[in-house]
């Protein structure tokens, strides 16, 4: 197969190319979620803002350009995706989770908390966070549809579960 | 197994790669022009579609047509140009970066 050498680099390429599709197809992109105002020795903790959340691909990271209600929401679903997250549910968490009910405390001078989203309004805000995540991934050339990373499931009833198909990585700053 | 449709099969790099990708399991097929890709798609999962082009050749236009093309599919495949010719620098692979095309350079 001497002839066929210089197909190596292209070969490899493509190897590498379907191995990322794989990856991507079995566990979704990957995103991190930057928290602020972290003290040191604690992590994840009431008090901690969320900062801003991006997609990471391929070396570079894209922030979703999304609001302070839909940051929180993007947060919970990256926090619980391994919880069945119906609305009720969510708006659950976002009333009886200290990081949510104390979102910003530790900032200086007190804290003006984001607007908890309620159980009506977050299949809009959740279409919302879809819309910014397809913008994020065409600016970086990511060949993926949203609705199959947050993913809105069908029950037996009417009652629709969302899902987070990807892996996070949280960061923190202390400022 | 990876499925791999290569666009351009007049040229002789399609027949190699055809053969060549058997080596990581996977399957090609040579298509001739857009549309017989598009068919094809409509009736199987494709993970790569290949498009080979000649120096003399505009590959950008080529790229943009299918990129149209294929961004309608539900589930698009990853594009890859190959760029045949001489090395023009890294400006094209970061025009396809930007597109989410990825670009190789065929070093015979």
């Amino acid at each position: 197969m001497r002839g066929d050498e210089h197909l190596r680099p292209i070969i490899e390429e493509l190897d590498y190319l379907l191995a990322e599709r794989r990856q991507l197809a079995a566990e979704g992109p990957h995103f991190i979620v930057t928290h602020g105002f972290h003290k040191s020795g604690s992590l994840c903790l009431h008090g901690e803002t969320v900062e801003r959340a991006c997609l990471m691909y391929r070396w570079q990271e894209y922030p979703l350009h999304i609001s302070p209600t839909g940051l929180l929401l993007v947060d919970l679903v990256c926090r619980y995706r391994r919880t069945l997250l119906t609305a009720a549910r969510i708006e659950q968490i976002m009333l009886t989770d200290l990081f949510y009910t104390r979102h910003g405390a530790n900032r200086y001078g007190g804290y003006r908390s984001a607007a908890l989203p309620n159980r009506t309004s977050i299949k809009v805000h959740i279409q919302r966070i879809r819309e910014q995540m397809a913008k994020t991934f065409i600016e970086a050339g990511l060949n993926l549809h949203p609705g199959k990373v947050l993913i809105a499931e069908p029950t037996d009833s009417n009652i629709v579960v969302y899902r987070l198909k990807a892996s996070v990585e949280f960061m923190h700053r202390s400022y | 197994m990876g499925n791999i449709l290569v666009l351009n099969s007049g040229c002789t790099l399609a027949a190699e790669l055809a053969r060549g990708v058997q080596a990581i399991s996977c399957h090609a097929s040579l298509c001739s022009d857009k549309e017989q890709v598009i068919d094809i798609m409509g009736k199987q999962l494709v993970d790569i579609v290949i498009l080979i082009s000649g120096p003399e050749t505009d590959w950008k236009t080529g790229v943009e047509a299918l990129r149209d093309a294929l961004s309608q599919l539900q589930n698009p495949p990853q594009i890859v140009c190959i760029l045949c010719g001489p090395y023009q620098g890294p400006s094209d692979r970061l025009y396809g970066a930007r597109r989410g095309v990825r670009v190789i350079y065929e070093r015979r």
